[in-house]
């Protein structure tokens, strides 16, 4: 799988398609990272293996990244949602970069057309991060990965223990689900005050903003001061009011990759507030993010004269 | 020299919870699913010993993430200033490490250069660090190279060490801490209590209170360090104290107890590469995929920088000091929207150069203490140790 | 141990505000408490965190002499949330205001110099500062030259005070304005503040420059200057960097490892050239 990736980038430098590659490559401590390859010889840096689920959707907004050129991007089923609702808000279009897709089944596709990445992703599985790349003869790193734990736990298995989020064990759809339907479930006492006590340990460093793909606007509401929309300090309710804010301005947005939960240097789970906000999206008014559709919409960013609340008009 | 003791587990236990009854405020790390914090606690039995170092660094006993630094009141047209609700508790924080202890030296520096910080300066006082050496160390600890170690005493009070089977050995680097010791001199012991027996027996002879009898044994300590190890067959507690009988806390060589950290660079080298490197290539090779979060910083023990903020409740406003940080964009934006520093790279050679350059030339001091949190925090894998390793390597 | 409060405010009272230009204004503050007025002094190039309780503080120099005690002067632009705030304040209304922090124009050194004084627009503040210190004790120092120049004429700030410049004898004051900016009563030149001053063409003998304005004329200024024979050592302009705490604690206005709020704002051209260009 690595091979056919490194293949398919060196040729796409080659031919001068494009002027670099985001994808994976070996890291820290067993670690991936990012990595940007910028010549043919490079691509030997490039890995796939199921440890690669960071979101590099989110390189594609640094101007940093930008400024390099034209970027082909190693695309995960996440990383393609990602993508495609970037394209769905104008932030990319037809000709911005190429999407080197690779989908749960290990399947590596080209796309230089989002339009057809839209119809892809929509005919894949529906949301909720990154599954491990199924086994297809072509996982030889997949032992390594639980080496910590014990020999025989899989990553599907580790997604039954209490403390989902450690590098040994990336956060899984699976899971997510399943703390958002516990959550959902509680009365609402008990969630304000699980809500309340996660919050008290946010910093207010913004890495979860700062990791998200869809988070791209230049000037963050946090980030106005005139007036003051949000208070600044990481106290109790300048974090709530982060939090609610933040989670209003990606409900039906987010595309469930849980990046943001990846950077919380605290492990708040926040990434499940917005999966919730998704779920009540899509049951309000039929939307989900990450998929093409003729007709984009954004529930709370458009309004119609015959809408049945009144309180704006 | 610093003067030793010894404490049982089971003293310990209760010599924390005495300090929390006497009315101190006691942190200590605390686990809750993947989250190490310092949190107020009562007793032992909440505090998490299976950590390297805390999620985020203890260094909000001396700077709360966000605190009072004015107030005032309105009353009509009229504003009064009143006094700031931001008192020093008495505090102990117990269970933070040596890289820990030895960041507070760098806060000191930074909020006592030319003017006192008096909301930092009061907490200090009236705070004692009861460090907890390493015996554990994981991939990302570099305080070897950063001039500290995992029983380094600089910047605690009490160090305490594990030695085997519930027995600590006790060092008391400072005033504050031989001050404590002397309070509950009851909990400590300057004998030990059966090297191999485990049993934990108490003696309660105070005698670390007593500087004559610890001075006394440091003359044993001398002959006791520099006996032969002793052969093969010997135990390994024997070999470890270089006799048989039960030793004095002086006879004990801590280091054998300590994670073996290696040197990761030469912090010396690294300064000099530094002076020369502004203009390099490498911090742009380097900070590429940052993302320019702020994590690093605000999991950071030695990272100093705040914002100021003010906010009103109906008549009452408070100035609050925040945390903030370099690596934000924001950070040096004028309000003319010209930004000093545009791009990552140059926050990220900001953040390095702050740390072991600028800091240097300016406060003597190292702005890190290589423990290693920033780049356990980082979602990008920017390992701050390898970033180092390279510059102080380079040609 | 207890320690004075660094961050808490003096309590000063608008005594009175002049309008100078589009959105700039001149505040005269005085001492609420007789014992602050007392203890109160201050250098010719410091400045000050002013605020506005409820929406922060923001730093400016001061901008008055000196050598005129008993109160302080700050003029601004309305740009952000403090300044919008200040521009609301009006006759008798509190704001604090804390410092004096930074370092200093060494004036006494310069006795018995000629002094040549360049600005540009919002920045003959700190300027003016200087100016009406030295004019104050006149006899120190020869020949004194302002030149200064704004956008356009409604730009130029201190105009009654440009008029009181012009009118002495003992001052020899060039007005100029960028191309285009001119009105038809304008009397003064019309250029750009470098060129205007390559045609004046000053002698540096036994000369100290003073520079203050926008980094884009600094820049073209100093090479002017070196050309006309200044040293780098007398030649001595002020820096801006975005500040909070104004003492070095707060991490924000380094350039390198000077820290803007202590070693300067005022520095020498000789120091700038050590400066890596962040600022
Ligand atoms: S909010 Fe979190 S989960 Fe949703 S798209 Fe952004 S980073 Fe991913
Ligand atoms: S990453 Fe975590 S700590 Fe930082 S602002 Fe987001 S929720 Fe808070
Ligand atoms: S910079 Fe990183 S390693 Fe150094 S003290 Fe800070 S968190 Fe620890
Ligand atoms: S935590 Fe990592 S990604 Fe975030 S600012 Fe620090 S180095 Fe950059
Ligand atoms: S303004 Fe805070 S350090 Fe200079």
């Amino acid at each position: 799988m690595t091979e056919q990736l490194q293949q398919q980038a060196r040729k796409l430098l080659d031919d001068q398609e494009v002027n670099l590659i985001i994808g994976y490559g070996e890291g820290s401590a067993r670690a991936v990272r990012a990595v940007f390859v910028r010549s043919p010889e490079e691509t030997e840096k490039l890995i796939l293996d199921e440890r690669c689920t960071a979101n590099l959707a989110v390189y594609l907004n640094k101007k940093e990244i930008r400024a390099l050129g034209k970027p082909a991007i190693v695309a995960r089923p996440s990383v393609q949602r990602s993508i495609v609702q970037l394209a769905v808000e104008n932030q990319l279009a037809n000709g911005d970069i190429t999407v080197i897709g690779i989908d749960d089944d290990g399947t590596l596709t080209l796309f230089s057309d989002l339009d057809k990445l839209g119809e892809h992703v929509l005919a894949q599985a529906p949301l909720r991060g990154d599954s491990p790349i199924a086994s297809s003869g072509s996982r030889s790193a997949s032992s390594e990965a639980s080496s910590s734990g014990e020999a025989s736990s899989s990553p599907e298995s580790s997604a039954s223990t209490e403390s989902p989020h450690s590098p040994e064990s990336p956060h899984s759809p699976e899971m997510d689900e399943e703390r958002v339907r516990k959550l959902s479930s509680l009365p609402m006492e008990e969630r304000f005050a699980f809500w309340m006590s996660e919050f008290a340990e946010c910093l207010k460093c913004y890495a979860c903003r700062a990791a998200c793909p869809l988070c791209y606007c230049e000037r963050c509401t946090v980030d106005c001061n005139q007036p003051q929309w949000v208070s600044v300090p990481a106290h109790p309710l300048g974090n709530l009011e982060w939090h609610v804010m933040r989670a209003m301005h990606l409900a039906g947005r987010c595309t469930e990759c849980g990046a943001c939960y990846d950077a919380c240097p605290v492990d708040i789970p926040l990434h499940l507030l917005t999966q919730k906000m998704h779920d009540n999206m899509e049951e309000a008014f039929g939307t989900s993010s990450g998929e093409k559709k003729d007709k984009p919409v954004f529930p709370l960013n458009s309004f119609r004269p015959d809408d049945k609340e009144d309180f704006f008009r | 020299m610093i003067k030793r003791a010894f404490i049982t587990e089971s003293s310990l236990a209760g010599l924390i919870g005495q300090l929390a009854e006497s009315g101190r405020r006691v942190l200590g790390p605390v686990r809750s699913g993947n989250r190490v914090m310092f949190k107020e606690v009562c007793s032992m039995e909440e505090v998490d010993i299976d950590h390297i170092v805390t999620t985020v660094s203890p260094k909000e006993a001396l700077l709360p993430r966000c605190e009072e630094i004015v107030r005032w009141k309105n009353q009509g047209k009229e504003t009064l200033m009143a006094d700031e609700n931001n008192p020093a508790v008495p505090t102990v924080v117990y269970g933070l490490r040596p890289c820990d202890a030895r960041s507070v030296e760098a806060l000191h520096a930074v909020y006592t250069w030319d003017t006192d910080d008096g909301f930092f300066l009061s907490k200090y006082d009236t705070t004692t660090f009861i460090t907890l050496s390493c015996r554990h160390c994981d991939e990302h600890c570099f305080c070897v190279a950063t001039g500290g170690g995992p029983g380094d005493t600089a910047g605690s009070d009490l160090l305490l060490t594990a030695l085997e089977d519930g027995l600590y050995l006790v060092e008391i680097v400072s005033e504050k801490g031989q001050a404590l010791a002397n309070e509950y001199d009851s909990f400590f012991t300057m004998a030990h209590p059966g090297v191999m027996a485990g049993s934990g027996a108490e003696s309660g002879h105070g005698a670390a209170a007593n500087p004559g009898g610890a001075t006394q044994s440091g003359a044993t300590a001398q002959s006791g360090a520099e006996a032969p190890s002793g052969t093969t067959a010997q135990s390994d507690a024997e070999a470890r104290h270089g006799t048989t009988a039960a030793p004095s806390p002086d006879q004990i060589d801590k280091e054998s107890y300590l994670a073996d950290v290696e040197k990761h660079f030469d912090l010396d080298t690294l300064r000099e590469r530094l002076e020369k490197a502004f203009d390099g290539p490498v911090w742009e090779e380097q900070s590429l995929r940052c993302l320019g979060c702020g994590a690093c910083a605000f999991v950071c023990p030695t990272c100093s920088c705040f914002d100021i903020q003010d906010e009103t409740y109906g008549t009452t406003g408070q100035r609050l000091r925040c945390w903030d940080t370099c690596g934000l964009g924001q950070f040096t934006i004028h309000t003319s929207g010209h930004n000093p520093r545009e791009t990552q790279a140059q926050r990220w050679r900001q953040r390095i150069m702050h740390k072991f350059s600028y800091g240097y030339n300016r406060l003597n001091i190292t702005g890190c203490v290589g423990c290693g949190r920033c780049s356990r925090a980082c979602p990008a894998d920017m390992n701050l140790a390898e970033h180092l390793i390279d510059i102080a390597g380079a040609k | 141990m207890s320690y004075p409060n660094i961050y808490r405010p003096y309590l000063m009272r608008i005594d009175q505000i002049t309008e100078e230009a589009p959105d700039v204004r001149t505040l005269r503050l005085g001492f609420t408490r007789d014992e602050d007025r007392e203890h109160f002094s201050f250098k010719a190039g410091q400045f000050g965190e002013y605020s506005i309780f409820g929406e922060g503080e923001s730093t400016f120099c001061i901008a008055s002499s000196p050598t005129r005690e008993g109160y302080i002067e700050c003029t601004f632009r309305k740009m952000g949330r403090v300044t919008s705030a200040l521009s609301m304040r009006e006759v008798g209304d509190t704001i604090g205001f804390r410092g004096p922090y930074g370092s200093i124009f060494p004036i006494e050194e310069w006795y018995g110099k000629n002094l040549l004084f360049i600005a540009g627009g919002i920045a003959l503040p700190p300027m003016r500062c200087v100016i009406w210190n030295t004019l104050d004790l006149r006899d120190r120092f020869e020949d004194i030259t302002i030149i200064y120049g704004a956008r356009t004429v409604a730009d130029l700030v201190y105009k009654h005070e440009l008029k009181e410049w012009d009118e002495r004898p003992d001052v020899n004051l060039i007005t100029t304005v960028d191309p285009g900016g001119e009105t038809e009563d304008w009397t003064g030149k019309t250029g750009f503040v470098p060129t205007v001053l390559e045609e004046a063409a000053p002698s540096s003998q036994n000369t100290v420059a003073i520079v203050c304005g926008p980094p884009i004329m600094i820049k073209f200024t100093f090479p002017v200057l070196e050309k006309l024979g200044f040293g780098p050592d007398s030649i001595f302009t002020t820096l801006e960097n975005r500040m909070k705490c104004g003492i070095g604690k707060c991490g924000r206005c380094n350039v390198g490892e000077i820290f803007v709020c202590k070693d300067g704002p005022v520095f020498t051209y000789a120091k700038m050239k050590e400066l890596p260009p962040e600022f």
